[in-house]
């Protein structure tokens, strides 16, 4: 079995990506931890920890860089945290392992959907519908690369919450964070800018993972040899990638964030073979 | 509008980063006392380093209390990953706070509604 100075490295590498991606570190430490001989039920639950260090660690920076959307974080939350119960409730009554097929289709048009737009680095003068507008999703932050203030308005707020059920019904069916579903609809549906999406991803995450704890907690699954060294690497990772996104272009943003798709597409194209053979 | 929401995001952004420090410090101390007690270095699946409550708020409550009365590796971890996992609530129950002192009652609304269920989805046993 590992050791504690190994987890500290890898949650770093997560919580660092996450911080960047928008992801909550979930999808990378679970497979790592059971490779490493940490028994599925204790990576899953420990992890649960990942995805809330990387949330808070990254939140409480951006959030002061107004890199965050509260509004809209906010707003999303309510579709999130709807699909997320859905979703555990339909996990209890039929099996996930074609689940994973139908998610890895949904990423899969989302990394062709984030391929064509990264060429754009600030998609700016996005026409505002009523819904978006009453809602108030807009917003401004000074980007650090291109050395300006960047307004921008969000669009399409309602398919953007039907949207993020389906973020949240795969984090309740599959025990994930769902951050790469929430970035992608972000982005494509909402138009929000690169960073404004990881960041706002970043802030959703962490209320959506606290939301299933209790399961967790009951389980006696947490285990502090492994949560301690979890959230030590995993928040001073994701301060530590605080201080790199905003000096990022928006393409590289996009970018990383393509990479770490194709290898959560394949992994859930993984995981749905395994579960049928 | 403009500085309400910058006033948000201060109180929102500084409680966080307080209680994130407040949680890496004392998961550090504990994780060092913890080697320092002559562990190994190993991961050690023993149920007396399981995290196991009814609920979260149990598990805070009681975490505090051992802690305060007897600050062990055990119990300094434990608080340290309880503050961490209180964080992303705290923002709820800021977020619902600054919007009804701001009368903002369309967003009072929506972060009731998140702060509600997620304070159910946590009394749940």
């Amino acid at each position: 079995m590992t050791n504690i100075l190994t987890i500290l490295l890898a949650s770093s590498f997560a919580g660092f990506l996450g911080a960047i991606t928008g992801l909550g570190g979930g999808s990378i430490m679970v497979p790592f931890l059971v490779a490493t001989g940490i028994p599925v039920k204790y990576a899953i639950a420990n992890s649960m920890i990942t995805i809330i260090a990387t949330s808070s660690g990254s939140a409480s920076a951006y959030v002061r860089e107004r890199l965050t959307n509260i509004k809209a974080a906010m707003y999303l939350e309510i579709f999130t945290i709807t699909g997320a119960i859905i979703g555990a409730y339909i996990a209890l009554l039929a099996p996930s392992k074609y689940l994973y097929f139908f998610f890895a289709a949904f990423l899969s048009s989302s990394f062709y959907g984030i391929r064509r737009e990264i060429g754009k680095e600030i998609q700016e003068n996005v026409a505002q519908d009523g819904i978006s507008q009453w809602l108030e999703l807009e917003g401004s932050y000074f980007d650090e690369a291109i050395d300006r203030e960047v307004r921008y308005k969000m669009t399409n707020a309602l398919w953007g919450g039907l949207g993020m059920v389906i973020a949240g019904l795969a984090a309740g069916m599959l025990g994930i964070g769902a951050g790469a579903f929430k970035v992608a609809i972000h982005e494509l549906i909402l138009k929000m800018p690169s960073k404004v999406s990881s960041s706002t991803s970043n802030f959703i995450i962490g209320m959506t993972a606290l939301a299933g704890s209790s399961v967790f907690i009951a389980s006696g699954f947490i285990n502090l040899t492994l949560a301690a060294p979890m959230a030590i690497g995993t928040t001073i990772g994701s301060l530590m990638g605080t201080r790199v996104l905003n000096k990022l272009s928006n393409k590289t943003v996009r970018l990383l964030f393509t990479i770490v798709l194709a290898y959560l597409i394949v992994q859930m194209i993984y995981k749905g073979v395994v579960s049928i053979a | 509008m403009r500085s309400n929401n910058v006033a948000l995001e201060s109180i929102i952004g500084y409680s966080l980063l307080i209680c994130v420090m407040l949680a890496l410090f004392l998961e550090i101390v504990g994780l060092m006392l913890y080697i320092s007690a002559g562990n190994s270095l190993s991961i050690s699946l023993d149920q007396k380093l399981s995290v196991q409550e009814e609920n979260f708020f149990t598990y805070t409550l009681r975490t505090i209390s051992s802690a305060i009365r007897s600050p062990s590796y055990v119990n300094l971890m434990s608080l340290g990953i309880a503050i961490l996992m209180f964080t992303p609530y705290l923002r709820a129950v800021f977020s619902v706070a600054y919007f009804i002192l701001a009368k903002n009652y369309k967003y009072t609304l929506i972060t009731s509604f998140v702060l509600v269920v997620i304070t159910i989805s946590l009394m749940v046993q």
